[in-house]
């Protein structure tokens, strides 16, 4: 029927939290590793905690890794409460397409579930690391990546269904979310680490952290975070709190070539000061204001011409952007977009509004 | 049907004795009717003055009041000083010695034989073939009590007990109106039970009240002892869970649905009194809606549909979500349930069927048992099949917390405790085979049941009840309309409907 007419007590199964897809050791195949819901302890008046199980197997495709785990388990997996997938560095060089096909045609894992790639060597590390708060690593992460668009928005956070669709429209190219290895105290813990870029299916390079957040810019998906700027001296001294952002990205098909226009409204709260200029005048204000949409612009120039430049990959969707706008104009075009992508014109302006300075009206005061 | 034969003939048909004018004779006859009933007193009488008047008086001991057979019959026939030339000696006892409220005159054997067995006393006097029926009833009976099942916060702290006639006069004393009528009729062929079937005329609904008389006419049986007996051989869903006939031992309910256009049946012996037609909301309202403030009232009324709800799902939608659809399970809550299971060898449903009727044991235990023994069975309940089970690792906590959750709620509505159970069995059934497809199976086929099933021609479903009462309570200056199809006088009020 529909995946649900066969009785399963939840005990027999194997609760698969997130799965690490690694390329198999002889370099054919892959190499899985499940991170399951295990459980420790449970005696006396203590009941049982959760923790997190490692199962790896191998398999010449991927369902057959996942089927040959059941040589090690003894319940079987069941993966409609996986949450991470973290894909490896060398799979995704290849193309992710395979990868997401089991996910897609199997009906256990949900479309909700959160891509990301491994910038270490292989996925498997990562998600071997402990994590803070949560015994399993794989919830952890997931819920790191919810956290980043309220708080933070360093990285575009993606689930499988997201990336179904940059996969599959025309005009926008793949991003992910990439996960590397920091230290934190002795111990050492996985974080994210700014955006795989694709092209087709394959990834090219990475992205920074700082420049990931204005890809999420350019993409409109800002929803929060910080922006950092400096006004006088060389190191930034000023914190401003994205509160609300608007990006509107419109095409400019009149001239020979296609040119892109960014218009980005933003309003934020001044949140941090460190400089020592008198700023807490109205035109204090709107010298940040004016600083701030520079930093803006000059950045997301910067980012457009890297990622024309070394990856010649459209994953801001400006392709998207003219068909949406005109899709005949787009259909003439679509053939020779590498190419007019890598030489797109941009027009950047950002429009920044400071609505309101926290607590404080000026400096923090330093008497004496 | 041959049943009803038989003892038909046997009372109504025999070869009926008939009185004869000489007294030794009739005495005779009456005695050995009686026969090897050592209860009949035969009171032999002769007249201080006039020796030659004979009689004689039957009753059966402790069904009469004897202070006032003693003073105001026996009394006045002793002394009373004849006329010796007097012709109508029956007629002059009945009339002017006899202090006895009601005399009958009668020749019917079979109606003699009913006065004595009711607690009335039966006069012969020698010379005569008739007999006087004096009114001496007086038994003890039951003092009037709150009902036990129907306790309310609020309003008359007074039932029915088991004498119909002081029932009847309860009620009377809510509904001083002539229009207040009362048909007596007699159930059982053998226990010849009095009962009565009490409507508002101008306001009950003509059809269903010639109805009602055609079905209780239509089944004769030995002996009714409780008016569930009648309940069940008129009830139009005799196979029904949900009955279609209410009942209740409280006269200001009875008194509120016959003003709603509602028909009642008392039966002598029983506290008990079935009002129809009876519709499926009717289950949910208490008499405490009436006179508790509104809100607060409404609230109730929602919480005891929705208990509803909640008892008869809570297994089944327990068993389809974690046998079926883990997918639903937010995951610590899967975690969790995952961590209790553990090591429970039986399946859910297995869990879930063995609880639930240990749950029914218990309840049943606790009606059935002397109340002093309560606390040892909820001890027992509680720790032995509650937390012991449970750390034996018998059943799984959550299963327990949702045997608890039905069977409590389940409480709410002890009016449908029967269908309850065998609807909540049916759901855990049908979703232990097709998970929540199963239970939406069994809903919709609830629903369709229960939109099909009339109670004396009227869907117990629909939503002929005004809607002011439906699933809240509206204040009064609200609720002008009485039930729509069962009352014949639709309006309760002739107010605005705004309140001053």
């Amino acid at each position: 029927m529909t995946g649900c007419a066969n009785y399963r007590e939840l005990e027999t199964l194997a609760v698969v939290t997130g799965t690490a897809f690694d390329k198999g050791s002889d370099g054919t195949g892959y190499h899985l590793t499940f991170e399951i819901l295990g459980q420790s302890g449970g005696d006396g008046t203590q009941g049982p905690t959760v923790k997190s199980q490692l199962i790896e197997s191998d398999g010449n495709t991927i369902f057959d890794a996942v089927r040959n785990a059941l040589k090690r388990s003894d319940k079987k997996l069941y993966y409609g409460d996986c949450k991470t997938v973290i894909i490896s560095n060398e799979l995704a060089h290849e193309g992710i397409a395979p990868v997401l096909d089991w996910l897609n045609r199997d009906s256990e894992p949900r479309i909700t579930i959160n891509l990301f790639i491994s910038k270490e060597k292989t996925a498997k590390e990562v998600i071997e690391q402990k994590s803070l708060n949560d015994p399993i690593t794989s919830y952890a992460l997931s819920n790191i990546d919810k956290n980043n668009p309220k708080f933070l928005s360093k990285t575009a956070s993606v689930q499988l269904y997201q990336a179904n669709n940059m996969l599959g429209d025309e005009g926008i190219s793949l991003i992910l979310p990439a996960l590397d290895i920091a230290n934190n105290q002795n111990d050492k813990i996985t974080e994210l680490g700014g955006t795989a870029v694709f092209k087709k299916d394959k990834l090219l390079g990475y992205l920074g952290s700082d420049e990931s957040k204005y890809l999420v810019f350019i993409k409109n998906q800002v929803t929060s975070g910080l922006l950092i700027i400096n006004m006088e001296s060389a190191s930034p001294d000023i914190s401003l709190e994205i509160i609300d952002s608007k990006t509107k990205v419109t095409p400019i098909l009149t001239g020979k070539l296609p040119e892109m226009k960014i218009e980005i409204k933003t309003q934020v709260a001044l949140s941090e000061m460190q400089t020592s200029a008198d700023l807490d005048t109205e035109s204090g204000i709107k010298k940040i204001e004016e600083k701030a949409s520079a930093t803006i612009e000059a950045n997301i120039k910067q980012l457009i011409t890297k990622v024309q430049r070394e990856y010649d990959s459209d994953i801001f969707g400006f392709g998207s952007a003219i068909y949406k706008n005109d899709s005949d104009y787009w259909k003439k075009i679509k053939p020779q977009w590498d190419s007019l992508f890598q030489s797109l014109n941009i027009e950047v302006s950002a429009e920044m509004e400071i609505i309101n300075t926290g607590l404080l009206k000026s400096k923090t005061k330093v008497g004496g | 049907m041959w049943i009803r034969r038989i003892y038909a003939s046997k009372i109504k048909d025999n070869n009926r004795p008939i009185l004869t004018t000489d007294l030794n004779t009739n005495i005779r006859l009456i005695r050995n009717i009686f026969k090897d009933d050592e209860t009949l007193i035969t009171r032999y009488i002769e007249n201080q003055t006039d020796t030659t008047i004979k009689c004689c008086i039957f009753y059966i001991d402790g069904m009469v009041n004897n202070k006032l057979l003693n003073e105001d019959i026996i009394k006045p026939l002793l002394e009373h000083k004849f006329d010796p030339k007097v012709s109508d000696l029956i007629n002059i006892v009945a009339k002017q010695v006899t202090l006895s409220g009601s005399v009958d005159k009668t020749s019917d054997f079979y109606q003699i034989i009913q006065a004595i067995v009711y607690g009335d006393s039966v006069l012969l006097v020698n010379g005569y073939s008739d007999a006087l029926i004096l009114n001496t009833k007086g038994w003890a009976t039951r003092a009037i009590a709150e009902p036990e099942a129907e306790r309310v916060l609020r309003g008359p702290r007074e039932g029915f007990n088991e004498s119909i006639m002081a029932n009847l006069t309860m009620l009377r004393r809510k509904l001083r109106t002539q229009d207040l009528k009362i048909k007596f009729k007699v159930f059982g062929a053998r226990t010849q039970t009095k009962g009565c079937i009490c409507y508002i005329e101008g306001v009950a609904n003509k059809d269903i009240l010639a109805e009602l008389e055609r079905r209780l006419d239509k089944f004769s049986i030995d002996g009714t002892l409780d008016v569930n007996y009648i309940s069940e051989l008129i009830d139009e869903e005799p196979y029904s869970p949900i009955k279609t006939i209410g009942s209740t031992e409280r006269p200001d309910t009875v008194a509120g649905k016959l003003l709603e256009g509602r028909i009642a049946l008392f039966l002598d012996g029983t506290p008990v009194v079935l009002t129809l037609p009876h519709l499926f909301i009717e289950h949910f309202q208490s008499s405490d809606d009436y006179y508790l403030n509104y809100f607060f009232a409404s609230i109730g009324r929602l919480l005891r549909i929705f208990g509803f709800l909640l008892t008869i799902s809570a297994p089944a939608v327990y068993v389809a979500i974690t046998c079926f659809h883990h997918e639903i399970l937010p995951t610590p809550l899967m975690m969790s349930i995952i961590m209790a299971r553990q090591s429970v060898p039986m399946p859910t449903v297995v869990e879930m069927f063995l609880m639930l009727i240990m749950f029914e044991i218990l309840r049943e235990t606790g009606n059935r048992m002397p109340s002093n023994i309560g606390q040892s069975l909820s001890i027992v309940g509680a720790l032995v099949v509650g937390q012991a089970a449970v750390d034996a690792k018998l059943v799984s906590a959550p299963v327990i917390v949702i045997v608890a959750t039905a069977g409590i709620t389940g409480l709410l509505i002890p009016r449908i405790k029967g269908g309850i159970i065998i609807i909540r069995f049916i759901l855990l059934c049908l979703s232990s085979i097709l998970g929540l497809y199963g239970y939406i199976f069994g809903m919709m086929g609830l629903m369709i049941y229960l939109f099909n099933i009339r109670s004396f021609g009227i869907p117990i479903m629909n939503g002929l009840q005004s809607k002011q009462d439906m699933y809240i309570r509206s204040p009064w200056w609200n609720m002008m309309k009485r039930p729509q199809f069962m009352a014949v006088d639709k309006t309760r009020s002739n107010s605005d409907g705004d309140p001053e």
